[in-house]
């Protein structure tokens, strides 16, 4: 039995502590199929792992998360992505102050083709509203957190939609222990 | 031999459109010689996914075809499907299916007007260019569209292709005191809705009016939404299961998606919100019937770009009537009647977000689906879209092609367009001979 069930319902803005500290957000976008399900896979698994600091929250869509992002919040998305790589991705979301558009930064060791289609996560989501289109809409209300992280988990067409591809199970790991070392060594 | 010039504008993917179509249209010196709206998705067989399978996943099932109207769908195939059956559904069961679709026209109405077409009447190029202009405005557009989700997820269990749908009732009914907890939001969504609509009715509307047939459900004692007769403005008067003798889909060379067209001309129609309206204004709501009086509009209203002020008025409507019909509830008891499966044939209509919206089904004695038709308002709307543009386009010629391309996305998202409903939908192609 999970012993912090992660919530899958909006519960409204995330807010600072009452320590003061920045409130830690972790929401996995996705669905209980197949390999969308890896970014609520992780949450289930943070949640296992007793991250009771962390706010561990699902997301079936990108809209969804817009009522949860605030300027005073850390801020990390995990989502499923199609990527030409086999790989788990960290990316630091930032408001480029040259041009004012959102980008992403990759990890150096993440070695990012230079083709790698940021523009392409999420956007086969609903009616084309993609995360993309998502966080560049916080950013133009103001609600851009203040470190938003976006992790990406490559996947792979399973041949039901029960059940995840193994090698994507691998991935979902890989992205748990890298959260769980990032955040509980902040 | 023609000396004329000959001119392409194409447009590659239309936007804020929901789903992939293409539009190419052929002008030959100053005459607009060819319109068509291609619909480039895959054909999604759905019709065919339901044959042989179990009745009662056919719910579950038609739901998948939209994520922004799913309840449109479920609400159109357990009505014809409970005709089949000979089901009589409760009048609890009749309001709670009344109170979903008023999370759906919610959630779809908000999603339309602020994500993807209030953005035209700014010289926005999207909803983050507005955000940026009217944070104030957009921020309470998606705590409307919000609250229609939350109304969703009361009854439906979730808000994307809700759960609790089933065909004779519910799986699992709302508790009064889950809905009377939700009144107070839905009060302030109301007063939300009411500013939006005063905010639309101030917005500047391109002059364009035509001769058209409008079609809407209409009920003798409610505004339509699962159930009445089909009407129109050229004196239509029919039931849903006479829908085949009045309308016929037809496969066009240039699109995925079929046609639909009134017979026996073949003829054009016009669905949705605006339609709605024109043919149910008296039945509005208190306040929305009000505010459609302050609207500005002289009722009938044949003017396309004015949807926008329809679907307002509806937001309005569906607030309102969400907030009746939870006062009028004492919970569902049964839930869910009983049938026992049986060879027979229902069809249904309903009003999606986006319009009417038509299901058939033929079932077996053993309670599988031996055939289904599946008319989603896209369809029926195409070929009207078709010949708006082909009206608009000799007045804009003078215009370089990307301001032809622009002007003609703002007239077909006016329609609300759902192409992954019609799969049956946009890429601008202008070629000028």
């Amino acid at each position: 039995m999970n012993p912090n069930p992660a919530r899958s319902m909006p519960a409204g803005a995330l807010q600072e502590t009452s320590s003061g500290h920045h409130a830690v957000a972790v929401i996995g976008i996705g669905s209980a199929f197949d390999d969308d399900q890896a970014g609520w896979l992780v949450i289930d698994r943070l949640a296992q792992l007793g991250m009771h600091e962390c706010d561990l929250r699902k997301a079936s869509v990108p809209h969804d998360i817009i009522d949860w992002l605030s300027p005073s919040t850390v801020v990390h998305l995990v989502d499923a992505c199609q990527d030409p790589q086999p790989t788990v991705r960290r990316f630091q979301i930032a408001i480029a102050t040259a041009t004012g558009s959102l980008e992403a930064i990759a990890e150096p060791q993440d070695s990012l083709p230079s083709n790698w289609p940021f523009t392409q996560v999420r956007s086969n989501s609903t009616h084309q509203f993609s995360l993309l289109d998502t966080l560049g809409l916080a950013a133009a209300l103001g609600q851009l957190p203040l470190n938003l992280v976006l992790w990406t988990i490559a996947i792979q067409d399973s041949p039901r939609t029960d059940m995840l591809h193994p090698a994507t199970a691998a991935r979902i790991d890989l992205c748990v222990s890298r959260i769980f070392k990032e955040l509980r060594h902040a | 031999m023609s000396t004329q010039p000959t001119r392409t504008i194409q447009v590659a993917a239309l936007t804020r459109v929901e789903g992939e179509g293409a539009l190419r249209v052929v002008v030959e010196g100053q005459q607009v010689t060819s319109v068509q709206l291609a619909i480039y998705e895959p054909p999604r067989f759905f019709e065919a996914l339901l044959r042989g399978r179990p009745l009662e996943n056919t719910p579950d099932i038609t739901a998948r075809i939209c994520g922004i109207c799913p309840v449109a769908y479920q609400m159109t195939a357990v009505h014809a499907l409970e005709q089949a059956l000979g089901i009589h559904i409760t009048p609890e069961i009749r309001l709670l299916r009344r109170l979903l679709y008023c999370g759906e026209w919610i959630e779809s109405h908000g999603v339309h007007m602020h994500l993807l077409h209030i953005p035209d009447f700014f010289g926005c190029a999207n909803s983050i260019e507005l955000a940026r202009s009217y944070p104030t405005e957009v921020t309470r557009g998606l705590r409307i569209k919000k609250l229609g989700n939350r109304l969703l997820e009361l009854l439906g269990g979730r808000a994307v292709h809700p759960i609790s749908v089933a065909v004779g009732g519910f799986y699992r009914p709302p508790r009064k005191p889950e809905l009377l907890a939700f009144r107070e939001e839905l009060k302030a969504g109301l007063a939300d809705a009411i500013a939006v609509a005063h905010w639309v009715f101030g917005f500047t509307f391109p002059e364009f009016h035509r001769d058209y047939e409008m079609v809407a459900l209409h009920h003798p004692d409610e505004y339509p939404m699962n159930e009445g007769r089909i009407v129109s403005t050229r004196h239509l008067d029919i039931s849903a299961s006479e829908f085949p003798l009045h309308f016929e889909e037809r496969q066009v060379p240039h699109s995925t998606a079929l046609q639909c067209v009134r017979l026996p001309e073949a003829t054009e129609y016009f669905v949705g919100p605006l339609a709605r309206i024109n043919l149910n204004r008296e039945l509005l709501s208190p306040i929305a019937r009000q505010l459609a009086d302050e609207a500005f509009v002289s009722w009938p209203c044949f003017n396309p770009y004015r949807s926008i002020v329809a679907r307002a008025i509806e937001v309005v409507f569906a607030f309102e009537e969400a907030i009746r019909l939870i006062d009028s509830y004492d919970g569902c008891s049964p839930a869910r009647i009983d049938y026992t499966p049986r060879a027979g044939e229902g069809a249904w209509a309903t009003e999606a977000p986006r319009g009417l919206i038509y299901h058939r089904y033929q079932t077996t004695d053993d309670g599988k689906i031996a055939h289904a038709t599946i008319v989603p308002p896209t369809s029926q709307n195409q070929r009207q879209i078709e010949q708006d543009l082909t009206q608009l386009l000799p007045s804009i010629l003078h215009q370089s092609d990307t301001e032809v391309a622009l002007a003609c996305e703002r007239l077909i998202r006016s329609y609300d367009p759902c192409i992954s409903c019609s799969t049956h939908f946009l890429r601008l192609e202008i070629e000028r001979r």
